[in-house]
């Protein structure tokens, strides 16, 4: 029986801790939404838009049902933590998820106001998307990733 | 010296309380809902007077861009002194509070947060219609309603475990 707590650094990739399989044992279906969404959402949409409503629900769900499978995987995660890891990878998740809404609201509503196609003009992404916006599971799951790393520094400098 | 050693301040030692913010419970107060929750009532009143704002002016789209993103960017000053009033809040609670109401408003936002992404799909379908002027998914204000009702919704299901 593997009765050592789970450590926080294991899945930062810039930390000496950093382990890929504890990394894949928590982030895999945080890494399937992101390759559903990218895949259908960003790089093929006009291919998705073709495509029967059937396959479209099923594609959309599968990104969501990933995402709440990836949940279950963090909490796992967290539980098997010491009382001040848990402390701190709490925090960061609290960090991650309110900084992302925040900035997932600011865009959209920036948008909205077609701030960013007056500013930069018509979007150039490769990608032949038709919008600045960035309501995709996809860009969620990067917004969630990096402001999770940034909130574990910053938690883990305050605790010390 | 003695006097000054033992100086008393009139001090409210009294914890804050979760309940004080629900008006489900008997604990709630409209005294303490203003105190921690009146930057919120400031950023909701700024979104919807912005959208009224844009919406009955006919010329409003020929306006600066600038202008209409200044109106856009309104609520976020009050939004981020919200934040500051709930952390000190939060502050005030004892561990047991501290520990069910932040896990209650990391669910309440995760939910709003997946809520939004499902909505640009249900757009795509026809299930909402973006082009509603007040009730624009986009709008600051309307991230209130999900986020107040998953808030209820967690505190009946952390309460609960905690019993």
């Amino acid at each position: 029986m593997n009765n050592q707590p789970n450590v926080p650094d294991e899945l930062i990739m810039f930390d000496k801790q950093f382990s890929w399989r504890t990394a894949w044992n928590v982030c895999r279906w945080w890494l399937a939404a992101f390759v559903i969404s990218a895949v259908f959402d960003l790089v093929l949409p006009d291919w998705k838009i073709h495509q029967p409503l059937r396959w479209r629900v099923t594609i959309v769900f599968a990104e969501f049902f990933a995402i709440l499978l990836f949940v279950f995987d963090a909490v796992k995660f967290i539980r098997r933590m010491d009382e001040l890891q848990r402390r701190i990878t709490t925090a960061a998740f609290f960090f991650s998820v309110s900084a992302s809404f925040f900035v997932f609201v600011l865009w959209l509503r920036l948008e909205r106001e077609g701030f960013f196609n007056v500013v930069f003009g018509p979007p150039f992404s490769p990608f032949s998307t038709t919008t600045w916006g960035i309501a995709s599971v996809a860009h969620a799951c990067v917004l969630l990733g990096g402001f999770y790393g940034l909130g574990f520094l910053i938690f883990k400098r305050r605790y010390k | 010296m003695t006097r000054m050693l033992y100086t008393v301040v009139a001090m409210n030692d009294k914890p804050n309380l979760p309940g004080e913010v629900d008006p489900r419970t008997k604990e709630f107060s409209l005294q303490a809902q203003w105190r921690v929750n009146h930057w919120a009532f400031a950023a909701i009143f700024l979104s919807v007077a912005g959208d009224l704002l844009v919406h009955f002016h006919d010329d409003a789209n020929h306006w600066p861009v600038a202008l209409r993103a200044i109106i856009a960017l309104c609520p976020l000053l009050p939004a981020l002194f919200y934040v500051r009033s709930l952390g000190r809040w939060l502050r005030g609670m004892d561990e047991l509070d501290r520990q069910i109401t932040l896990k209650v408003i990391l669910f309440a936002v995760s939910a709003t947060l997946y809520l939004d992404m499902a909505l640009p799909p249900l757009r795509e379908w026809g299930v909402i219609r973006s082009e509603e002027w007040l009730l624009n998914w986009r709008s600051w204000w309307l991230q209130a309603l999900p986020l107040t009702g998953f808030y209820l919704l967690g505190t009946m299901i952390f309460n609960r475990r905690f019993k």
